[in-house]
């Protein structure tokens, strides 16, 4: 399928830069690399801005990628995006688990 | 203390390293099969956490009743159900999971949230608590903001 865009100067210029120095055949190719990568990541970017509002699991984020639940906390780390957001909870969960334990070895 | 842990938080463990943890103390680890299953099918196969299973230092046990959740999966339900018959805490660095499972009344803690417990409890010094939660912040697995309340939360 062909497609028309118009690419201001600048941007065509370093496109042409590009071409040359990956060693690729075209312009278009060029183009067509440089748009496949960018949709790859904007889709991984949603995806993990989906658990960033705590709207799936990581497994769902996964499933949605069709990658492994590996590769998707990989993912997550290389947008920084936090696992968790309630450090002050988990340091009272943390304070709470230790008391109970003590109090129940007294 | 008793852990019900998921995948992804034993996945977390062997990519830092520190599925040690699951050794110290009178700490017990537990997960349901799904998560064994759902371990088989990853990429790397996770050998170091089958030989903590094999070894008897984790252990899978099976579920009696499974609770029911919308939103989540069914290995992610196993491990809510499994804390929540056997009292445990839920140990996880997925969100939601967390989330679920603190409807019901579960603790949940995180990896960063257990090495303050192992500090309280006198298995790791100030010294290794803050080593491990800088670990955790340069692997990317904490931000600077929570990194930095973490430290807040153990400097006098």
């Amino acid at each position: 399928m062909n497609e028309t865009i118009t690419l201001p100067p600048q941007l065509r210029d370093e496109i042409q830069t590009l071409t040359r120095d990956l060693g690729l055949v075209s312009h278009d190719a060029t183009v067509q690399y440089l748009l496949q990568k960018a949709v790859e990541r904007e889709k991984k970017f949603l995806v993990a801005s989906l658990y960033q509002k705590g709207q799936k699991t990581m497994r769902q984020c996964a499933a949605l990628l069709k990658v492994s639940l590996e590769e998707m906390i990989d993912i997550l780390r290389d947008f920084e995006i936090p696992f968790h957001d309630d450090i002050t909870q988990q340091l009272e969960t943390a304070n709470k688990l230790v008391r109970e334990m003590k109090s129940a070895q007294v | 203390m008793l852990f019900a842990i998921d995948t992804s938080t034993l996945i977390i463990l062997q990519k830092l390293g520190w599925l040690n943890l699951c050794r110290y103390g009178d700490n017990k680890f537990i997960w349901p099969p799904s998560v064994t299953v759902e371990l088989k099918l990853q990429k790397s196969k996770n050998k170091e956490i089958f030989d903590l299973l094999d070894s008897g230092v984790t252990n899978e046990v099976e579920i009696r009743n499974r609770l029911s959740f919308a939103e989540i999966s069914t290995t992610d339900t196993e491990v809510i159900s499994l804390a929540h018959e056997r009292s445990a805490t839920v140990l996880s660095e997925d969100k939601l999971l967390c989330k679920k499972a603190s409807k019901l009344g579960l603790a949940t803690i995180s990896v960063a949230g257990l090495i303050m417990t192992f500090y309280q409890r006198g298995f790791f010094s100030k010294e290794e608590c803050l080593t491990r939660w800088k670990e955790l912040y340069e692997g990317k697995f904490l931000s600077k903001p929570e990194y930095h309340e973490l430290l807040q939360g153990i400097m006098p």
